[in-house]
C-alpha cells in the first residue's frame, strides 16, 4: 500500500482521517482524477452507508469524530502497484436533505453499473451523466430500499389472513 | 359432421365447455390414451430464474439422466412446452414476464413449483421485491421443496405429474408420498 | 443512414436494412437466468447494446439488517450460487476482522480445500454453459459428468449440492468426515482425466474455434477501466490473482501458478477457465497433504456482538474479486451489509463491446464473460 499522507500531499482537497482520504462530495471528480493521473489506481467499488444522527460506529482502525446524520459515500480504489493490492478508500459525507454527489463515469467507466446501484438502492443522484435509472427494481418501485427511512411496502397475502386470527385469539 | 359455430343448436355452441366433436366414454378414451402419452414426455419450458435452475440442469445431466423417463426436451419457447418448472425465486419485476410466459404456452399445461422460494418465497420470504409463492400468479400442480431440490427430487417431482395424468383421480388428493 | 424516410439504409451487399429492437431474455436459454440485453440490430448485427438486470433482485442487502450476523451467513451462499461454498468466505473474514476472532489453522486449510473443489465446480458449469449455448450438448454431459465428481466430494464434506452452508463466523461448519482425504486423493485424478477428455473433445474444435477465437477482445486497459477481475480480466494479459498477490487465509503455503492468456478474446476467457481448474487441484492437492490436525471452529458466541465499526474484505471468487462491506454498530444484527459483486461489474464492458458483433457472436460474448444472476442482482 502506497503512503497515505504521500497521496493526500499532492491532493489539497483531502485530509487523511482514519485510514481515508476525506473531501467534500462536489470536489469528486478533480480529487478522483488526480488519484487516476497518480496510476497503477482503478475503481473499484462505491459504497454508501445512511448513517443516523449523533456518534457514529468507531471505524476498524480507530475512533472517529462525531459526524451529523448523512449518507456516507466511500469510493473504494483498488491500489494495482507493485506488491500492493489495497483498497484506498476516499469517503465524503452528504446531506439527507441534498443527497446529490457528482458523477465520477468520465474518470472511471466502471462507475457507471456501480453509481446507478447506489442511485437505485440508496437514492444518491449523481449529476452529470446519462442513464442514472434504476438498475435492479422496477422502474416504479417508490423509496430507496437500503436507506433507514424506508418503509417495506405491505404483502397482501404473507401472513395470511388466518394467523391473524390465530393471533388476535392468543394463540402462538 | 361439419361443425357450424354460428348454430345455436350445434353441440357446445354457448356452453363453457369445450367444443368437442366427440362426447362420452369415447372422448373420455381418447383423453385418457393422449393423458398417458402427455405423461411419459412432458416437454419442459427452459425456465430457469436462480439457485435451483443449476439443479435442473443436473438432472438433465448424464448421472441424473432426466430422458430415461422422456422429459429431457428443454424447449426454449414456451409454445412449443406443456411442463414450466418454476426453478428459482419470482420478483416482482419478473412476475409479469411470468406470467406471461404461462400464457404463451398451448393447454393443457402443467407447473412444478421448484425449491421453497418458488413454493412461498424460501428464505427471501420477508424481502422487498419476492413473490410470495408463484401460485399467487399460476396455478401448480406439484409443489417440490428444498434449498435447492437435489435432481432426484425434481425427478420424482415431474413423475409425480405423470401419475396425476395418467390417474386424474389423483388431483383431488393429496400426495402423501 | 441513407436517405429514406423510414431510416431504412442500404448494407454494403446493397440490402435495406432497418433497425430493429430485440429484447434478449430474461427467458432466453443462453443468458444464463434472468439478464436480458436489450438489443438495436441492423439485420445480424448489433448497433447498440444494454444491459437490463434487476430480475432476481431479491433484496438481501436489506434483509441483512434483519437478521443477526450468522443468520446472514447462509444467505451469502445465494449470492453467486454456483459457488456457494466459496460464497460466504469475505463475508466471514469481515465478521472475524471485526470480533477480533483466530480462526484455527485447520479450519483455515479446509476452507481452502472446500473453496478450491468450488471454484473447480463452478469453472466447469461455466464452460459447460458455453459449450451448451453453441448447441454443444455432448461435450456440456462431459462436463458435468467431472462436475458430478466434485460435487460428491463437497456434499459429503457439507451435506449439500449446491448451497453449502459451510463456512461460518470462526472456522467452518464441521470437520472433514472420516476417510474422506484419500478418497479425495482419487477423485481428483479422475476429475483431471474427465477434464482432459473435455479439454480434448472442445478447446481444439474448429467449429468452437470458429465460434470464440478473435470474438471480441478485451485488451488490458479496457479491462481495468471497466473494473473486470478475476479470470477475465487474467485472459486480458494481466495476471492479478489475489491468491497470490494478497494472500488472505493460507494462500501463501502453496505453490501454484496464476495463469495469463494475452488476446482477451472469448476463447481465452475459455480456456483460463480449463487452465485455473487444473491450478486449483494442484492446490487441493498440496492443501490435502499439508492439513494439520486440531480444532476446525473457534469459540463464538451463540450471541455474538462485535464492536462498532467497519470492515471491508475481499476475496478471489470465482467469477472474479469479490467484496463486503459490513458496518457494525455494536448489536447483533449488522447495520449495513454491502457486497461488491465481481460479475455486475463485469457485465458493465457489453455495452462498449457489443457493438458490431453478429448475434451469434455476442451470444458467445455473454457466455465468456461468465456472469451469474444472483450474483449480480442480489
Amino acid at each position: 500500500m502506497r503512503d497515505i499522507n504521500k497521496i493526500a500531499a499532492v491532493l489539497p482537497k483531502a485530509e487523511v482521517r482514519d485510514g481515508a482520504l476525506v473531501i467534500q462530495a462536489s470536489e469528486a471528480v478533480e480529487v478522483l482524477a488526480a488519484v487516476k493521473a497518480l496510476g497503477g489506481f482503478a475503481l473499484f467499488d462505491i459504497t454508501c452507508v445512511d448513517r443516523p444522527a449523533g456518534t457514529p460506529p468507531a471505524s476498524a482502525e480507530g475512533a472517529v469524530p462525531a459526524y451529523p446524520a448523512c449518507f456516507e459515500l466511500a469510493w473504494r480504489i483498488w491500489d494495482l502497484s507493485e506488491g500492493s493490492k489495497d483498497i484506498l478508500t476516499i469517503r465524503s459525507f452528504i446531506d439527507h436533505d441534498r443527497a446529490e454527489a457528482p458523477s465520477v463515469m468520465a474518470v472511471w467507466k466502471s462507475a457507471d453499473m456501480l453509481e446507478r446501484e447506489v442511485w437505485d438502492l440508496m437514492g444518491i443522484r449523481f449529476t452529470g451523466r446519462p442513464h442514472l435509472e434504476r438498475v435492479l427494481n422496477r422502474a416504479d418501485f417508490e423509496g430507496h430500499p437500503l436507506r433507514k427511512d424506508f418503509v417495506m411496502p405491505k404483502r397482501d397475502r404473507f401472513p395470511p389472513a388466518s394467523w391473524d386470527k390465530k393471533a388476535a385469539e392468543g394463540g402462538q | 359432421m361439419e361443425l357450424n359455430h354460428n348454430d345455436p343448436s350445434a353441440p357446445g355452441h354457448g356452453s363453457k365447455e369445450p367444443t368437442t366433436l366427440i362426447k362420452g366414454p369415447l372422448h373420455d378414451g381418447i383423453e385418457a390414451v393422449l393423458d398417458f402419452c402427455r405423461g411419459n414426455s412432458l416437454w419442459p419450458v427452459t425456465f430457469g430464474l436462480a439457485c435451483c435452475a443449476i439443479e435442473m440442469m443436473s438432472a438433465g445431466g448424464a448421472r441424473y439422466d432426466l430422458s430415461r423417463f422422456g422429459y429431457e426436451v428443454f424447449r426454449p419457447s414456451p409454445r412449443q412446452a406443456d411442463l414450466m418448472i418454476v426453478a428459482g425465486t419470482v420478483t416482482d419485476k419478473m412476475a409479469p414476464l411470468l406470467k406471461t410466459i404461462y400464457d404463451q404456452m398451448p393447454e393443457p399445461k402443467y407447473v412444478l413449483a421448484m425449491g421453497g422460494c418458488a413454493i412461498c418465497g424460501g428464505p427471501f420470504t420477508d424481502s422487498y421485491s419476492v413473490v410470495q409463492g408463484v401460485d399467487t400468479i399460476v396455478p401448480v400442480d406439484v409443489y417440490v421443496p428444498g434449498c435447492p431440490p437435489r435432481p432426484e427430487a425434481l425427478i420424482d417431482g415431474i413423475l409425480k405429474i405423470r401419475a396425476m395424468l395418467r390417474h386424474p383421480e389423483l388431483r383431488e388428493v393429496r400426495f402423501n408420498a | 443512414m441513407g436517405d429514406n424516410l423510414d431510416g431504412a439504409n442500404l448494407n454494403s451487399d446493397g440490402f435495406e436494412t432497418q433497425e430493429f429492437i430485440l429484447n434478449l431474455g430474461p427467458q432466453h436459454p443462453s443468458t444464463h437466468g434472468v439478464y436480458r440485453a436489450r438489443l438495436i440490430m441492423d439485420g445480424e448485427t448489433v448497433v447498440s447494446a444494454e444491459n437490463k438486470v434487476g430480475y432476481l433482485h431479491r433484496g438481501m442487502e436489506k434483509m441483512a439488517e434483519g437478521l443477526t450476523f450468522s443468520q446472514f451467513t447462509p444467505y451469502t451462499s445465494r449470492f453467486d450460487y454456483c459457488a456457494g461454498a466459496l460464497q460466504p468466505w469475505a463475508y466471514v473474514i469481515a465478521l472475524e476482522k471485526l470480533g477480533g476472532i483466530v480462526v484455527p489453522e485447520r479450519a483455515e486449510y479446509i476452507r481452502v480445500i472446500t473453496g478450491e473443489l468450488n471454484r473447480i465446480s463452478s469453472h466447469l458449469l461455466m464452460v459447460a454453459s458455453m459449450v451448451l449455448d453453441f448447441s454443444a450438448i455432448t461435450a456440456w454431459t462431459y462436463a458435468f459428468n467431472a462436475r458430478e465428481g466434485v460435487l460428491d466430494l463437497l456434499e459429503a464434506v457439507t451435506g449439500s449440492r449446491l448451497l453449502m452452508h459451510y463456512m461460518v463466523n470462526g472456522g467452518v461448519w464441521a470437520d472433514l468426515p472420516e476417510g474422506w482425504v484419500p478418497k479425495a486423493e482419487a477423485e481428483l485424478d479422475r476429475i483431471i482425466a474427465r477434464l482432459d477428455d473435455f479439454d480434448m473433445l472442445v478447446s481444439g474444435n474448429e467449429i468452437f474455434l470458429g465460434r470464440t477465437k478473435g470474438i471480441a477482445p478485451i485488451n488490458s486497459e479496457e479491462a481495468i477501466e471497466f473494473g473486470l477481475t478475476g479470470a477475465n480480466l487474467r485472459a486480458s494479459g494481466r495476471g492479478l490473482d489475489l491468491r497470490r498477490d494478497s494472500p488472505y487465509s493460507v494462500y501463501d503455503r502453496f505453490d501454484f501458478e496464476v495463469p495469463v492468456l494475452h488476446n482477451g478474446d472469448c476463447w481465452d476467457r475459455y480456456y483460463i477457465r480449463i487452465m485455473e481448474t487444473r491450478e486449483s487441484i494442484k492446490i487441493v492437492r498440496q492443501a490435502l497433504k499439508q492439513l494439520p490436525g486440531g480444532d476446525w471452529r473457534a469459540k463464538v458466541a451463540k450471541v455474538w456482538k462485535p464492536a462498532a465499526g467497519e470492515a471491508y474484505t475481499m476475496i478471489e471468487a470465482a467469477r472474479g474479486v469479490q467484496a463486503y462491506h459490513v458496518v457494525s454498530d455494536g448489536t447483533a444484527k449488522p447495520y449495513r451489509v454491502h457486497m461488491r459483486s465481481p460479475s455486475f461489474c463485469n457485465i458493465g464492458v457489453i455495452p462498449e463491446k457489443a457493438p458490431g458483433l453478429t448475434l451469434q457472436d455476442f451470444i458467445s460474448f455473454i457466455a465468456s464473460l461468465d456472469f451469474v444472476l444472483g450474483d449480480i442482482d442480489r
